[in-house]
């Protein structure tokens, strides 16, 4: 068999799967939403009853993921190629180490301090405005699911507001640094620059071994004041809400 | 055929999933449970498992770190010294290597992400989504758990909204035993959204490589932030190290550097490295490489090494071997019923389904001071009684009482309310009676030991359990699930 039908048949299988996967996924949650919405209960007639039907499409999963398997085992090994590799970092810390920096490349770090500040001060507000409710504890109420859905319909939005900021900083921050990375490049054709490597001192061992000290000393001490009761008494009866019995 | 058996030998499991698969097996070695449909109830479960295993799986021999510390808010401070000090040792040793080695459900998730099909591969926007984690452990690990414990309100917000695993290997786990068919009256509108939470989690594993860790678990992200200064995990020499970035290219974790808070030490990255710059940390905790005395020849290393891997190997099987052989003798998956009927004459059929009489216990009585001198049978006030187990660490239990109290002050002529507080961790009853209800009409009792009198009533290891007599003592409702007013006030009707 030659690499292009190999290469068909390995991705007529992955399509067939990914679509079976998510046609399963829609049924098993639509069955769900069929029992509460239509008769409002669980019972295990009412279950066997609902996904009975769908069984067909969800046992398609595993035999398509077990063709996938002897795909694997009768044709030649594929490797997935690795992503290409994001010099970004590496330039942003080459570029952090550049001694003489001109005035090119001052003014493009200029802008991009200036991004990042404004991010910085976007997120601080979103995060303000959802602390200033979330800490408030006047808006939870004894109805606990009202409460947490009041704060989501806060949270989600300043998320939102916070991840496209982000993004946008993101793109930017990174044609920035190929800007300079190129105006770097010409600077270094003319003369050549010295790349100091900064010599960092380790505070590690130091902070690992204190965190090691303070956990054994509040395990220990809480172990002794009998603090596994608890722990214990969640332990062994059943979390109906945890487990979603509810 | 030498093809053949060549190409199944790449299909020979790494030794982190080997370690994935025993630490799954091993954490979840009460086989027992899985088939009887209770969870254990032993004492091993007073200790945290590393990673992600919900308590209330049947086959789980631990407690979930994750759920203990939302529980530990409303508990003694004891319990946060000690949750939080176990958590702290977990993250200062291992950082997130127990994400990447321990954790059985990033093991699901690994086993999920094997089926073939197109992958969504990393980018600046599942970087960006990496960061959603950290908001999940603040507001639902830590601000909703405690504002709600401040009022003496128990909540695992996390748990209760979001955790797939609960769902998968508690709830499913449970309900799919015949001997619960009694859990199916208790499904609801929070079923339905955590069973559609976790179906969609589910799939996108498929698609997406550790999408609950990477971008959900609040657990990974607690342990990520001691990831640099963990003894053990991956690091970059850096004298070695010539910034080529085949090392994160290679990794499926949004990381920026190997080692970083994302990374879960699974240690592919090593072998990818063209200047063998990538090493786990520890490696050379005890003695340099260059500081070792070349003594011994090739094939004499080879040899000890392999001598040493087999012993290890025995030694972790005979592990295995013997936790299941614990579990499966201990027993302790049911509370024993330590009760014996109060009347024993013959032609009363005693029993824990509605119809039989009830069984009695003389029960101690709780006050706001404490526990009280004399004690009490509730089944036998010779008139209608309502008996609710409850416990003040049990968040459905403390949300119903209420109901309980009006009730009991509405009927208050015709009605006996009383409400059993489990046997375990009774000390904080006393407080929270004298806080909230100092005036009820409400009789508070403690359990017997080993909750004798829950289990003898029929009760399964759920709480709140509510269990209506009439003024006869013969059992009219039985209830498994936390109750509204409507519900009580026509259980108590339909008593009359």
């Amino acid at each position: 068999m030659n690499d292009k039908n190999q290469l068909i048949i390995r991705r007529v299988t992955a399509a067939l799967t990914a679509i079976s996967v998510i046609i399963a996924g829609i049924c098993l949650i639509s069955a769900c939403l069929s029992i509460y919405f239509g008769e409002g209960e669980y019972t295990r007639e009412a279950v066997s009853e609902a996904f009975s039907p769908i069984s067909v499409a969800v046992l398609l999963c595993p035999a398509l993921a077990l063709l996938g398997l002897l795909e694997e085992i009768i044709l030649p090994k594929h490797t997935q190629s690795d992503s290409k590799p994001n010099m970004l970092y590496t330039l942003q810390k080459r570029l952090a180490a550049t001694k003489q920096p001109s005035a090119e490349i001052l003014a493009e770090r200029k802008k991009r301090r200036i991004a990042k500040a404004a991010l910085a001060a976007i997120l601080a507000i979103c995060a303000l405005i959802f602390f200033i409710y979330a800490l408030n504890s006047d808006n939870y109420t004894s109805d606990i699911n009202a409460s947490v859905i009041g704060a989501l319909y806060l949270l989600i939005p300043c998320l939102a507001v916070s991840f496209c900021a982000a993004c946008t900083v993101l793109v930017f921050d990174e044609k920035s640094v190929k800007h300079e990375a190129e105006l770097l490049k010409q600077a270094e054709s003319k003369e050549g620059t010295d790349v100091k490597k900064a010599k960092k001192t380790s505070v590690v061992p130091a902070l690992r071994f204190s965190v090691l000290l303070i956990a054994l000393v509040l395990l220990i001490y809480g172990y002794i004041l009998g603090g596994t009761a608890d722990v214990l008494t969640k332990a062994v009866n059943i979390c109906t809400e945890c487990i979603g019995l509810g | 055929m030498k093809k053949f058996w060549l190409k199944l030998k790449t299909f020979i499991p790494t030794k982190r999933k080997l370690a994935q698969l025993y630490f799954a097996l091993l954490f979840n070695a009460n086989i027992k449970g899985f088939i009887s449909g209770n969870i254990y109830q032993g004492t091993t479960k007073q200790m945290c498992v590393p990673g992600i295993n919900c308590y209330s799986c049947p086959g789980a021999i631990g407690a979930c770190p994750l759920g203990s510390l939302q529980g530990s808010f409303s508990a003694d401070k004891s319990t946060l010294f000690y949750v939080g000090g176990i958590l702290l040792l977990y993250s200062v040793i291992f950082g997130r290597m127990i994400c990447g080695w321990l954790c059985p459900f990033g093991f699901i998730q690994e086993l999920l992400y094997k089926i073939k099909t197109p992958k969504l591969k990393k980018s600046r926007i599942t970087w960006l989504l990496s960061f959603l984690k950290y908001v999940i452990l603040i507001f639902f690990v830590f601000i909703v758990p405690i504002i709600y414990a401040l009022r003496d309100t128990p909540l695992p917000a996390f748990c209760k909204y979001i955790c797939p695993a609960g769902t998968l290997e508690g709830g499913i786990g449970l309900l799919a035993n015949k001997v619960n068919e009694s859990y199916f009256s208790m499904l609801g509108p929070l079923f339905t959204w955590k069973f559609a939470l976790m179906v969609s989690i589910i799939v996108a594993c498929i698609f997406i490589f550790r999408m609950f860790c990477r971008f959900i678990c609040p657990l990974g992200a607690l342990y990520g932030l001691f990831n640099k200064i963990s003894f053990f995990g991956v690091k970059v020499e850096d004298e070695k190290c010539v910034d080529c970035n085949k090392c994160t290219a290679h990794c499926n974790m949004d990381v920026k550097k190997v080692g970083d808070a994302e990374c879960i030490a699974c240690g592919e990255c090593i072998d990818v490295c063209p200047t063998k710059a990538i090493v786990w940390k520890g490696s050379q905790i005890f003695i340099r490489k260059s500081e070792l005395p070349e003594v011994q020849t090739a094939p004499e290393k080879s040899k000890k090494k392999t001598v040493v891997r087999a012993v290890s190997c025995f030694a972790a099987v005979a592990v295995l071997i013997a936790a299941f052989a614990f579990y499966w003798s201990d027993g302790k998956e049911k509370q024993e019923q330590s009760s014996y009927p109060t009347d024993e004459s013959g032609n009363i059929e005693y029993g824990n389904e509605k119809g039989d009489y009830c069984y009695g216990a003389e029960l101690e009585i709780i006050t706001a001071e404490g526990i009280a001198e004399g004690r009490l049978d509730p089944s036998k006030t010779g008139r209608i009684t309502v008996i609710n187990f409850w416990g003040t660490w049990c968040t459905p239990c403390v949300n119903e009482l209420p109901y309980f109290d009006r009730i009991a002050s509405e009927y208050s002529d015709t009605v006996s309310v009383v409400a059993i507080h489990t046997n375990m961790v009774s000390e904080t009853a006393p407080e929270y009676i004298g806080n909230y209800y100092k005036n009820s009409k409400i009789t508070f009792l403690r359990d017997s030991e080993n909750e004798g009198y829950y289990a003898t009533l029929g009760g399964r290891g759920t709480y709140p359990y509510t269990v209506v007599i009439n003024a006869e003592g013969k059992i009219t409702e039985i209830f498994f699930e936390a109750l509204e007013y409507e519900d009580l006030k026509a259980a108590v009707d339909a008593a009359k």
